[in-house]
């Protein structure tokens, strides 16, 4: 198990990270307001006293967001303490409707889990120091320029008080790279839990926390001595919002800090902003010296005691899990078993199909086919789940001789996403029934009787004078003959 | 529902900051009963003032969970009570609309921070009233106006729609001039609501007015000595009259002493200044409160508009509590405070284990002159060493009329073990004549 | 008076952090009665330490949709607004 140490000349990397997930509940963490944005909807047209911040509203615990935090805990393979807590966090911003924010502190629902990921074949443990609830401020839009030049600020609080869960990691990425695997192992996991929607805009947000030490202070396993992190510079850099951002903004940040290195630079304990259309870091205004949040509980919201639901609460198989059981109970290989588990409602589908019939028929046609139809249409498996009767009855057809692998392929199937129809109704449409034996048996007959030259022809040796039958017989048949048992019953009419 | 909007002075004792009429519900256990609304409770449509310039001219979108439960009941509002500025007071002098005069006593106070509620009804411009009791705020002004006052155990009553001023010690209380009417008021307003997460289950299916019948047959009742050893003469005289009166009736009175009081003022203030400095953050002129012409970027706003808002009292307290909760002092005063408060908790807990009720002069003077308190404000702070222990505990206790001196107010305050409603307003049924 | 009284430099620090304006003379009529009532509180000092438990825990509601504001309701006491948006200086 070795880390990817990214080698600076003399120096190491390392990283950890602070992660906001939105959270996928129907309603706000404190209110019953609903967390469905359309695209245009109106500013301020979602709110309530409580996410409004109006004077006398009181916050109440959705109880959606608990068990989703729950799940994330379990799927980390976090503890969930005695009792968890939530405390104010007080500052002062115009994207906060009561100037704090509801959080958790001393004593957060999930603590110290880990994430594997695989970098490069590599495998690591990722430790996770801590998961809390908290909730999402408001939106400002700076009118007239950027945060640094705007005249006034516009805000928008529907955002206000949708669920999060930020996740903490303990500082062990080595590199850029990983923290990308990290980012995309993390929403595959939440999106397995059926917690989070990495489509939905501004559903991840993270921060990173960088530091440059010499490279003899890490030893092969990637292993670092706390006092050595402590003394070592720290960039924080925020406003990354996809995994592959991440890597990006990781990777500048490195060449920027080992450049300063270089030139005989001292590397500042600052907060940097990632400018994603631009490619690069800027330092953000050194802001007043270590905030005071001046924490202290929330007395409006009762302790939690779900150290219990752990064992209550059931999550999903998790995609890893899931996929070494493909490779072992069907005999996938690892590729077949890694399209299958894309997302948890492929590989439900796939499961279902495997039920009917043999494992690796089904992979072919979930795995190349379907998924392949379905990307090529902009199309997801739960734009077609509740149509499996009819994709079974599809590869039944064909698995009976009904119905040519080609057609179904070719014709059936992308009818089948492109018109909504049933496979018997496109057959009978496109007439691609198979000819029943006796026509083909016909057929056969008359092909040798039309084409005496052919037969002569086959007759001399020449292997090219029965494709020709082949095809004649073929073209009678509409398309719907099976090509080998027909060139099996011309020979046996011809050698007779 | 008419709501009629005219500012403060139309009263004789300036009780109202808006008076404004909200029917309600035909019938219920009110109906034909008017009441008025301490205005820091949501009334929606109808200007909700917390007696401070800065919300003037807030009017909230929605009702209090209270003041939805009193209209079905079929009470009618007929106005929104002065008060202390946000609460925090003990005379009704720092409201921003000016002092409210006390009806049993010209010149004098009628306490805070719910005098107008205490004054409405004193005067009878209102038969009930709702106020709020954060560290005495219901008990004192009935004590001063000679009226009666309940501070419910904590949790029995909705929070949902009081401005907050320190949540972990507040709660609604009813005023009236009986001890039933002000028990049948609880009875309304009582019970969980999913609004309010700190809500119990104490209140509901409650039989409060009920138990107003006097007998106090073998109640024991423990007098707490180190609330008399601070109060005036005068005042102990007359709130022992009223002992004398309940031993006539069966009660069986001793002594209790309970040492963490000494401490009890000091943890109050830590606890409710860090809240209330909190609570009060909100207030930053962005979804309500006043405009301003103050120049510069957010932060400078913010200042500006908390500037002018704020009255003196506001302020000290504010920065107070940012003050201990602040890095470095959170330990010294915050967590020491809330160590203190679980000792007085604790107190009371054991001294329950003797007696039925506790009793005190609910103040430990007669009503001051209007202007005599507001030059030092740690005298001020004293004078609430009677009722604050209430709150840190979370218990029941009701101020109910013992006799005046010199016609000036006197109140006797009972306080119970939690969930002990019935206990305290039967116990006051008997001090009452 | 106390042992470490606050000074008006500290008052208006803590001033700051609560977003309240203060001019000197606010700053220093404050830090006189700061004192006297801080020292009053630092009779905290003497308090055991005391656990107590929680009454209520696990108090939840159900992820269920509730009706809410309206825009105009949301917006009906801002001193400014713009297209729908709450509108404040600006943040730098």
């Amino acid at each position: 198990m070795t880390a990817q140490a990214v080698q600076t000349d003399e120096h190491a990397v390392v990283i950890g990270l602070e992660v906001h997930v939105q959270l996928e509940t129907a309603t706000k963490i404190f209110c019953g307001c609903s967390t469905a944005a359309d695209d245009d909807e109106e500013p301020n047209s979602r709110t309530c006293p409580v996410c409004l911040g109006l004077p006398g509203a009181l916050p109440v615990l959705n109880e959606g967001a608990v068990e989703a935090a729950v799940k994330i805990g379990k799927a980390l393979s976090a503890d969930i303490p005695e009792r968890t807590t939530f405390h104010r966090k007080n500052y002062y911003y115009p994207d906060l409707p009561k100037n704090f924010q509801l959080t958790q502190y001393d004593a957060p629902i999930c603590q110290e889990g880990e994430l594997e990921i695989s970098v490069e074949g590599d495998r690591r443990e990722i430790g996770i120091t801590r998961a809390h609830l908290e909730e999402d401020p408001g939106s400002l839009q700076h009118k007239g320029g950027s945060i640094d030049t705007a005249e006034a600020t516009l805000i928008n609080y529907n955002r206000a008080g949708t669920p999060l869960v930020e996740i903490v990691t303990e500082p062990d990425f080595r590199s850029p790279a990983e923290t990308r695997a990290f980012l995309a192992k993390l929403e595959e996991v939440l999106e397995y839990l059926g917690v989070f929607d990495a489509t939905r805009d501004g559903s991840l947000r993270v921060d990173a926390n960088i530091s440059l030490v010499d490279a003899d202070e890490v030893d092969e396993e990637g292993a670092i001595d706390d006092s050595v992190l402590e003394d070592a510079n720290r960039t924080e850099v925020k406003n990354i919002s996809s995994h592959k951002a991440a890597e990006k903004a990781l990777a500048y940040e490195v060449s920027r800090q080992k450049n300063a290195v270089k030139r005989g630079r001292a590397l500042k304990t600052e907060t940097r902003h990632w400018d994603e259309s631009r490619g690069i870091t800027v330092s953000m205004r050194s802001k007043e010296s270590e905030a005071d949040y001046r924490y202290f509980r929330e007395a409006d919201l009762p302790p939690l005691e779900v150290a219990d639901w752990k064992d209550k609460i059931d999550i999903p198989e998790l995609p890893d899990a899931r996929r070494e059981r493909f490779v072992a109970d069907y005999g996938l290989d690892s590729e077949a078993a890694s399209k299958l588990t894309s997302t948890k409602e492929v590989a439900d589908f796939f499961e279902a199909v495997a039920e009917q019939f043999d494992p690796n028929v089904a992979a072919t046609w979930v795995a190349d086919n379907l998924l392949g139809e379905l990307n090529y249409r902009d199309m997801l498996i739960t734009d077609i789940e509740g149509r499996l009767d009819e994709f079974s009855r599809l590869i039944e057809l064909v698995e009976n001789d009904e119905l040519t692998v080609k057609n179904a392929e070719e014709v059936v199937l992308r009818s089948m996403l492109d018109d909504g129809d049933d496979p018997e109704t496109i057959i009978d449409r496109e007439g691609l029934g198979k000819a029943d034996d006796d026509a083909i048996a016909d057929f056969v007959v008359e092909a040798i009787d039309e084409n005496p030259d052919a037969v002569d022809d086959y007759h001399s040796g020449e292997d090219g004078a029965l494709n020709f039958l082949v095809g004649q017989v073929m073209q009678k048949s509409g398309g719907s003959a099976d090509p080998g048992s027909v060139n099996q019953l011309l020979r046996e009419e011809l050698d007779a | 529902m008419s709501s009629d909007h005219t500012d403060a002075g139309d009263d004789a004792h300036n009780a109202f900051i808006t008076e404004a009429t909200i029917e309600g519900d035909d019938d219920g256990p009110l109906a034909g009963r008017t009441i008025a609304i301490k205005d820091n409770m949501s009334t929606d449509g109808v200007r909700t003032t917390c007696g401070s310039a800065m919300l003037d001219e807030y009017v909230p979108p929605y009702n209090a969970t209270v003041v939805d439960r009193v209209l079905e009941a079929g009470a009618t509002m007929v106005g929104k009570a002065n008060m202390d500025e946000f609460a925090m007071g003990g005379t009704t002098e720092t409201s921003a609309f000016g002092a409210t005069e006390n009806p049993a006593a010209p010149d004098r106070v009628p306490g805070g921070s719910s005098g107008g509620s205490a004054a409405a009804v004193a005067a009878g411009a209102a038969d009930l009233a709702l106020g709020s009791d954060t560290g005495g705020s219901v008990r004192n002004p009935a004590s001063f106006c000679g009226v009666v006052g309940i501070k419910p155990t904590y949790g029995l009553v909705s929070r949902y729609g009081i401005v907050a001023y320190a949540n972990s010690l507040e709660q609604v209380g009813p005023l009236a001039n009986t001890v039933e009417d002000a028990a049948l008021l609880l009875d309304v307003i009582s019970g969980p609501d999913p609004n309010d997460a700190t809500t119990n289950d104490g209140g509901a299916d409650s039989g409060y007015a009920a138990a107003a019948d006097g007998d106090v047959e073998g109640l024991t009742v423990g007098v707490i000595t180190d609330l008399i050893e601070g109060a005036d003469d005068d005042v102990v005289e007359t709130f022992q009259a009223s002992l004398d009166d309940l031993e006539a009736q069966g009660a069986e009175i001793t002594e209790v002493s309970l040492d963490s009081l000494e401490h009890a003022v000091q943890a109050y203030y830590v606890i409710a200044m860090s809240e209330a400095s909190s609570n009060l953050a909100r207030f930053d002129g962005v979804r309500y409160g006043p405009d301003t012409d103050a120049e510069g970027n957010w932060n400078e706003q913010f200042a500006a508009v908390r500037e002018a808002g704020f009255g003196p009292e506001v302020k000290r307290r504010i920065l107070l509590g940012t003050y201990a909760l602040s890095a470095g002092y959170h330990d010294k005063y915050y967590k020491k405070a809330q160590d203190a408060r679980a000792w007085v908790k604790q107190d009371f807990d054991d001294a329950f284990e003797d007696v039925d009720v506790l009793a005190s002069p609910t103040m430990p003077v007669v009503p001051p002159k209007l202007g005599e308190s507001l030059d030092d404000p740690l005298q001020l702070y004293l004078m609430d060493a009677n009722t604050v222990p209430v709150n840190l505990a979370n218990l029941p206790a009701i101020s109910v009329p013992a006799g005046d001196v010199d016609g000036l107010p006197v109140g006797c305050q009972l306080i119970g073990p939690k969930f002990s409603e019935e206990t305290i307003i039967r116990a006051a049924s008997a001090v009452e004549d | 008076m106390s042992d470490s009284p606050v000074d008006a430099d500290e008052v208006q620090h803590v001033a700051d952090l609560a977003r309240v304006d203060l001019d000197d003379a606010d700053a220093d009529e404050f830090a006189a009665q700061f004192a006297d009532i801080l020292d009053y509180f630092a009779a905290l000092d003497e308090v055991p330490e005391v656990d107590s438990d929680p009454e209520l825990v696990n108090v939840m509601r159900a992820d269920e949709v509730e009706e809410g504001l309206s825009q105009d309701e949301a917006l009906q006491n801002a001193p400014e607004t713009e297209d729908g948006f709450f509108k404040g200086p600006s943040v730098s």
